[in-house]
């Protein structure tokens, strides 16, 4: 799975159009953006790419590129950009 | 010796919030993506001077009614509660006494939440099997909305009030209570608590002020917190290697499990669970629309509300999950048993 693709997965926890998403965006741009859809991207990224993220971790982002690392991080088969 | 799982009943407060409700009192709350995300369309709340005794002892008396069992014969009762009548004494003293049970039962209560009643029938099998007892009833009952501050969405969409009873016994109807297993990570104890009350930090004015966090929810320090996303990854490390677990030891695997009883958390949570350990559908019964989160009491509601379509000899697992962190499963050779 590539940034692209990491990208359109969050779009699609947060019920967006993946176009209105960047790797520069901010979080708390979208109003969407509410603790449920964050339990929908725990769940999508530990469903497609096994990857558990914690709260803690959640906390820590403030743009989309920061959720990105995150999962990076965690997962030898995103690569960074 | 054979401990089984012999009756079970349950008992829901009368009063009802429905979703509607919420929403009337509450502008801001988004409730039909709530409900589409929890699965929850109502929940039954006790009333002001209903408590958890009140719940469990109804439910109770159901069981025993209809079970026509033997009150005399109870040589042991369990509550599970965390939301008891005193600090002390023990609530499942004032019910022995409100049920008409011999003085010479055993009276005790446990403090778990959402594990609780696989907890309850670890203890039941481990007295019957020892034969230290021959009939224990084990009794469930919560009112977590007594702790909820009505303005905190996070939790007051998810808990419902309400209790349940089993008669677990050395005889022979009913199904056998098999391989238990449980497990605690005290770590996570600030995820779900109440933090003020007892004695590490008495109620004072400081207690009881309000704020509101970034999610627009209002509670106190005397009110019930929720952090919902570490629940959610706490769930996910633990259960499905906790289900795993429990049947690698018995030699079984997940498809040889007939029905699967989780913990009613929410349903998106249960479906991810579910999916995750590729569980299908129909054989992990949702069972929140109408109860919402009842706590220790959804493992026994589920499995009343499901019992007549789990035919005999196939086994059923209960799996629960939370508050501590705690958790366990249990698995059940299944025998038809009353359901009162």
């Amino acid at each position: 799975m590539n940034e692209k693709q990491l990208i359109e997965l969050f779009a699609e926890a947060v019920e967006i159009e993946p176009a209105l998403l960047a790797l520069e965006s901010k979080i708390s741009d979208f109003p969407e953006w509410t603790s449920l859809a964050w339990l929908t991207i725990m769940s999508l990224v530990d469903e497609r790419l096994n990857v558990q993220l914690t709260a803690k971790e959640i906390r820590g982002c403030t743009t989309v590129q920061d959720i990105v690392n995150c999962v990076a991080a965690k997962v030898a088969s995103v690569p960074l950009s | 010796m054979d401990a089984r799982l012999a009756g079970i009943s349950f008992h829901l407060p009368d009063r009802v919030v429905t979703n509607e409700q919420l929403q009337a009192e509450n502008p801001d709350w988004d409730m039909a993506r709530i409900e589409s995300k929890t699965g929850i369309k109502l929940r039954h709340i006790a009333a002001e001077q209903e408590t958890a005794s009140d719940l469990a002892f109804l439910a109770a008396q159901k069981l025993l009614d209809g079970m026509q069992a033997d009150r005399s014969g109870i040589d042991c009762l369990m509550l599970c509660t965390q939301s008891p009548d005193y600090f002390l004494p023990t609530t499942a003293c004032l019910l022995q006494d409100r049920l008409g049970l011999p003085t010479r039962c055993a009276a005790f209560d446990f403090n778990q939440g959402c594990s609780g009643y696989v907890y309850g029938l670890y203890l039941a099998k481990a007295l019957v099997s020892a034969g230290m007892a021959a009939n224990v009833l084990l009794l469930t009952a919560e009112t977590y909305s007594k702790f909820i501050h009505p303005r905190d969405r996070s939790v007051r969409v998810l808990f419902g009030d309400g209790a349940s009873a089993s008669l677990i016994h050395a005889g022979s109807g009913g199904a056998r209570i098999g391989n238990c297993r449980l497990g605690t990570d005290g770590k996570g104890f600030r995820n779900l608590i109440v933090p003020a009350g007892a004695a590490r930090l008495p109620c004072t004015s400081e207690t009881k002020r309000e704020s509101a966090d970034e999610n627009g929810c209002v509670r106190t320090e005397e009110n019930l917190y929720m952090d919902g996303q570490e629940l959610f990854a706490f769930t996910l490390a633990r259960i499905p290697a906790l289900v795993r677990d429990t049947l690698a030891e018995t030699g079984l695997t997940i498809d040889d499990v007939d029905w699967f009883v989780f913990h009613q958390a929410n349903a998106f949570m249960n479906e991810h669970l579910r999916a995750r350990m590729r569980i299908p559908k129909e054989k992990a019964p949702l069972c929140m629309q109408e109860v919402g989160n009842t706590v220790s009491s959804t493992i026994p509601i589920t499995l009343h509300r499901n019992a007549s379509r789990v035919s005999p000899g196939q086994k059923v697992l209960l799996v629960g999950f939370g508050v501590g962190y705690s958790w366990g499963a249990c698995l059940l050779d299944w025998n038809p048993l009353v359901l009162a």
